[in-house]
């Protein structure tokens, strides 16, 4: 079944009709690559609209502004932001999601009166849950914390937190007991990151761009009333904020692609010379693959509606993307030759349509390594999908 | 594995595939499947997309994509796509046949099986135009299914490319000679038509046009469903393989060098499976862009079945490049839906004329 051609048609019209009054025009210009405020900015006003429209918090439970809608509603917002070309809300998608739905699941009342609202308001968010040597084995984490009277003193270092240097706040997970399963000692901590002896340093990536950190923790207080759930059980804490975009983002981004391909398709015509017979075949190519990959994601989406998701549905639709987008880029490098080589300016914050080549090729290469990469992706969809016998794993 | 369709008529299909037919008798010798033919026919496959008033089962075309994809696990070598995607094509308005309910009943039976042609202005050559009749002369190269058929549509290879033709294969002006193919669960033939009488079947270019995309489309997916029904039983039989076979104390499939293969194959799997769901629904209701989502169907999973069945010897080592296996029965039955009719390319940039 298709979700976009059901259902959610009223909504489609206002979001639609919205987009075309609120979508900020320059918003491409004043997000360029050289200008880091002017895309903290642009993004805060964005938030700002979405949240005063309710489009920010689809996903949210009902009684919260902007919650309540269903998953058939949410995937129409995201596809409707896409084929707008709206900003993606990337300096806010850890509070959005991360943060709130860890908060609605497992937080406190007084957690959630105190960070919610605050989100709203554009409360900035990080994960701190990668360590330099926890990475694909997230459970062998070793940032420790040490339960003294009304508070945990933390050590340790965290890394590949996204935009963690803008954050006020982050979802911490910690070890606070060493001594049995790996996954048994491990507890979830919101971390003011003002504390004293939080240090956030941007990792300057391929792409030339800073938009990840390490954060560096030194005898960092937390207080008690931060822990959410209780002490040596935050694995299953995690787990929540790990599923919290339910895939939603690829819905986004499969649009996206799309329309990417459509100027493709228009800048190889604009070139001055015939297609090449092979870059024709290479644009078939993804045009079918795209065109599989959202039929893919909506089936996928129509099942979850239903309650009847399958195992590894995220880990394929996953690896599906990375390989599209990595052959889309290379396709777009190929077209472009030598031009796509130069230097030039392009879109922080807009996905894979920052209309530079080289960067979105570089960029690629967050989605096949982040978020679980391609390789455990495998091995997962091997072992749960396929039922083959697993690795001997420590 | 969760199935691509559990449609009713997938689960009896492959119930009596599997007790009916042996997906070695191909391979044994025998190349005459007109009983077999026969008894599906029985069964009421060719009846199932023709519609009640002319005698048929009036059923939609995604029950019999459910059967391709079962004829396609069983490597099936029952000649049905032809003259399946001919009934679509025949029975359209517009099309002279399309309300002689004689010709569908004997289609439904079984006595009468109609191979297809795309044929452009220079491969063949139609004169003596009048009054419904023609007289053709062509030379066809690997005419699929043609072993064994009673008929011949010609359909335009282009628009303006001439009107349908519908010519009977039982007479002295048309020489047809089956071609042994490595894939012998497939029989095609080459057919010399000499000045032979054809009934001219559309009324208009617009029909002839019509009944062209029709049929291709119908074989674009019956093509794409054979290619993923091979792949799913290809990949699980792969799976089974590599879970049992041991080697250094441990099952071959608990090596990351192949499971993270097969997880890829299971990805392009799933990948193409949606796509041809998506283009067998639009072909059903002739909705959205159903010729060039059928068209985009057939170039993945065509080309697909090919890297599992390439795949599918490799996981198997020795075994797998011995005759008595059927690794290679899949690998050349795949190949010879990739490359046959129309080869990867042109297919490619018949795609690229509607993005």
């Amino acid at each position: 079944m298709d979700t976009s051609t059901r259902g959610s048609n009223t909504l489609r019209e206002e979001v639609r009709s919205w987009l075309v009054d609120n979508v900020p025009l320059d918003w491409r210009a004043r997000q360029d690559g050289a200008n880091v405020d002017g895309y903290v900015q642009a993004q805060r006003e964005w938030l700002a609209r979405l949240v005063q429209a309710g489009y920010a918090t689809p996903h949210w439970p009902t009684g919260w502004p902007g919650g309540g809608r269903s998953l058939e509603d949410q995937v129409a917002i995201f596809e409707e932001m896409a084929r707008a070309d709206a900003p993606r809300m990337s300096l806010f998608f850890v509070s959005l999601y991360h943060a709130a739905m860890t908060l609605v699941e497992w937080g406190t009342e007084a957690q959630k009166q105190r960070h919610l609202h605050q989100i709203l308001r554009g409360e900035v968010w990080c994960q701190g849950f990668s360590e330099p040597n926890a990475g694909s084995d997230l459970a062998s984490l070793r940032t420790r914390a040490e339960r003294r009277g009304d508070r945990y003193v933390v050590n340790g270092q965290k890394i590949w937190s996204t935009l963690a240097h803008f954050a006020d706040w982050c979802l911490l997970l910690v070890r606070t007991d060493g001594s049995g399963a790996k996954q048994a000692g491990i507890t979830f901590l919101l971390m003011d990151m003002k504390s004293k002896g939080v240090e956030a340093r941007p990792i300057r990536q391929i792409t030339g761009d800073e938009e990840f950190a390490e954060i560096f923790l030194t005898d960092v207080e937390i207080p008690v009333e931060n822990l959410v759930g209780k002490e040596n059980e935050g694995w299953r804490v995690a787990q929540t904020t790990l599923a919290s975009e339910r895939g939603l983002t690829l819905v986004e981004l499969s649009q996206r692609l799309l329309r990417a391909l459509d100027k493709l398709k228009v800048e190889s015509q604009q070139l001055g010379r015939p297609l090449d017979g092979q870059w024709r075949r290479g644009i078939v190519d993804l045009c079918s693959r795209v065109e599989g990959l959202r039929a893919m994601i909506s089936q996928a989406t129509a099942r979850r509606i239903a309650g009847e998701d399958r195992p590894g549905d995220a880990s394929i639709t996953k690896l599906a993307y990375t390989g599209i987008l990595r052959d889309f880029v290379n396709l777009g490098l190929a077209i472009n030759g030598e031009s796509a080589q130069r230097c030039t300016p392009y879109t922080l914050g807009a996905g894979y349509e920052t209309g530079n080549w080289m960067f979105d090729f570089m960029n690629s290469y967050q989605w096949s390594v982040a978020g679980g990469s391609n390789e455990i992706q495998r091995t997962l969809i091997a072992e749960r999908v396929l039922g083959m016998p697993r690795e001997k794993l420590s | 594995m969760t199935g691509v369709s559990a449609s009713e008529f997938g689960d009896t299909a492959r119930r009596l595939l599997s007790e009916r037919f042996n997906r070695t008798t191909a391979w044994n010798g025998q190349t005459d499947f007109s009983e077999t033919y026969r008894a599906v026919a029985e069964l009421g496959w060719t009846q199932l997309t023709l519609p009640e008033s002319l005698g048929g089962m009036g059923q939609s075309f995604e029950a019999l994509a459910s059967i391709y994809l079962e004829m396609g696990r069983a490597l099936s070598p029952i000649p049905l796509m032809a003259s399946m995607a001919a009934v679509d094509a025949l029975t359209l308005p517009g099309m002279i046949e399309s309300s002689i309910s004689a010709l569908f009943e004997m289609i439904g039976s079984g006595d009468i099986r109609v191979a297809i042609a795309f044929v452009g202005r220079s491969d063949a050559v139609v004169d003596d135009v009048a009054s419904g009749e023609a007289v053709v002369s062509a030379s066809l190269k690997g005419v699929a299914d043609a072993h064994g058929a009673t008929h011949l549509l010609l359909l335009p290879q282009q628009p303006g490319d001439g009107p349908a033709l519908l010519v009977d294969l039982h007479q002295p002006a048309v020489a047809s000679t089956p071609v042994e193919m490595w894939d012998r669960s497939r029989r095609p033939s080459d057919i010399e038509l000499r000045r032979a009488p054809a009934r001219i079947v559309s009324s208009s270019d617009a029909a002839a046009e019509l009944a062209s995309k029709t049929a291709r489309a119908h074989l674009d997916l019956a093509v794409a469903c054979d290619s993923l029904g091979g792949t799913q039983q290809a990949l699980d039989e792969s799976v089974a393989y590599m879970t049992t076979r041991h080697q250094f104390n441990r099952p071959i499939g608990s090596f990351q060098a192949l499971k993270h293969r097969a997880a890829d194959l299971k990805v392009r799997f799933e990948l193409a499976s949606a796509l041809l769901q998506r283009a067998t629904a639009a072909y059903t209701d002739r909705i959205s862009d159903w010729g060039r989502l059928a068209a985009q169907a057939r170039l993945l999973a065509t080309r697909l079945y090919s890297q599992m069945g390439e795949e599918m010897v490799q996981f198997h080592g020795g075994i797998g490049v011995t005759w008595e296996h059927d690794c290679h029965r899949f690998l050349k039955r795949a190949k010879l839906n990739e490359l046959g009719g129309e080869s990867p390319f042109d297919l490619a940039d018949r795609i690229a004329t509607t993005i």
